[in-house]
């Protein structure tokens, strides 16, 4: 059997971690808005969140379709 | 030594970033080679090769194929190093020794016969080449649960490996370099005899099963049983290339998220 529960925890990890800076950054990101001050960081991390929620969800679905094709 | 100033304080939490940005660019492009250069296309060759056509000795056929039966050798009675008879073996004495905190492995010493052999189907035969053209072969050992193989190999599964902590006298004998042991030595095995049922994949030229040429799916199997355990150890190969990449990412671009959101003045 592949290692898929490994694949969906590091999944998860992965996504997690993704998710929780992504959340971050948005609050700031609106916080900011509103005293109208630009946030570039806040923006940088959106995007490095965005790709991290990306590789963990590649990673399960990665895992998922080769467990499939191999059943 | 003197406290560091303010401005030494933000020099320095620029260059963290800039590291962590140059990691983490380094860490998605290694991810991105993982999903676009490894897990796609072996994702359609696994798929390919699960839909294999299986055919029979006598079928007229070329590319690769999937092939049921048994295999014989026309050599006299084969005995690996442990005395077992056998149609194909490898045998090899691994050394294990304390290397700092981990335990290293090296193989010092292998052997095995896979000669003059002849692919069985009720009263039809075939003489068996898959791997008499130097082509690159490799056992699946089952010695770690993310084993992997490239699908550029002959992989062959002889089933269970065994294993002892003496190595056989014969073994001794047929090892010429010598077996210089820094740890503890292990003689391990695989075999297959001739009345186990194999699974081949394999191309047929000139009336011989051999190694499909490049370019095919795999250039050949040799599996006891079914293909499953072997298929899942080329499904590993893509995987660990997502699985290595990914911890890295998550590694340098929490630090990268965490810096960026500290030195831009928090969560404020």
């Amino acid at each position: 059997m592949l290692a898929s529960w490994l694949d969906l925890i590091l999944g998860f990890v992965v996504w997690w971690v993704g998710f929780h800076f992504f959340a971050r950054a948005h609050r700031r990101r609106q916080l900011r808005k509103r005293s109208q001050a630009r946030d570039i960081a806040a923006l940088l991390v959106l995007w490095f969140s965005a790709a991290l929620i990306t590789a963990g969800l590649a990673i399960v679905l990665g895992s998922m379709s080769l467990t499939w094709v191999v059943r | 030594m003197a406290p560091l100033t303010a401005e030494q304080k933000e020099q320095n939490g620029s260059l963290l970033i800039i590291l962590m940005l140059l990691c983490s660019i380094g860490a998605l492009l290694l991810f991105d080679h993982g999903v676009f250069s490894k897990l796609h296309p072996n994702v359609v060759a696994l798929w390919k090769l699960r839909h294999l056509p299986e055919h029979r000795i006598g079928d007229r056929f070329e590319g690769p194929a999937i092939l049921r039966g048994t295999l014989e050798t026309t050599d006299t009675e084969r005995q690996t190093p442990a005395g077992n008879p056998s149609v194909v073996y490898y045998a090899w004495v691994e050394d294990h020794y304390r290397s700092g905190r981990s335990t290293t492995v090296r193989v010092i010493c292998n052997i095995g016969e896979d000669e003059q052999l002849v692919f069985r189907q009720g009263t039809s035969t075939l003489p068996f080449e898959l791997f008499h053209h130097d082509e690159h072969i490799a056992l699946v050992k089952k010695d770690g649960w993310l084993e992997s193989l490239p699908m550029q190999r002959v992989a062959i599964d002889l089933g269970r490996v065994t294993e002892w902590t003496t190595v056989p006298p014969s073994m001794k004998e047929r090892c010429k370099d010598g077996l210089y042991q820094r740890g503890t030595l292990y003689y391990k095995e695989a075999r297959i005899t001739s009345s186990q049922p194999m699974v081949v994949v394999a191309c047929q030229q000139d009336g011989v099963l051999r190694s499909c040429p490049p370019g095919s799916v795999v250039p050949g199997i040799l599996a006891l049983g079914s293909l499953d355990r072997v298929l899942q150890v080329f499904a590993e190969l893509p995987l660990n290339w997502l699985r290595g990449p990914a911890l890295l990412l998550v590694i340098v671009m929490g630090y990268l998220c965490s810096a960026l959101l500290k030195y831009s003045g928090g969560d404020s």
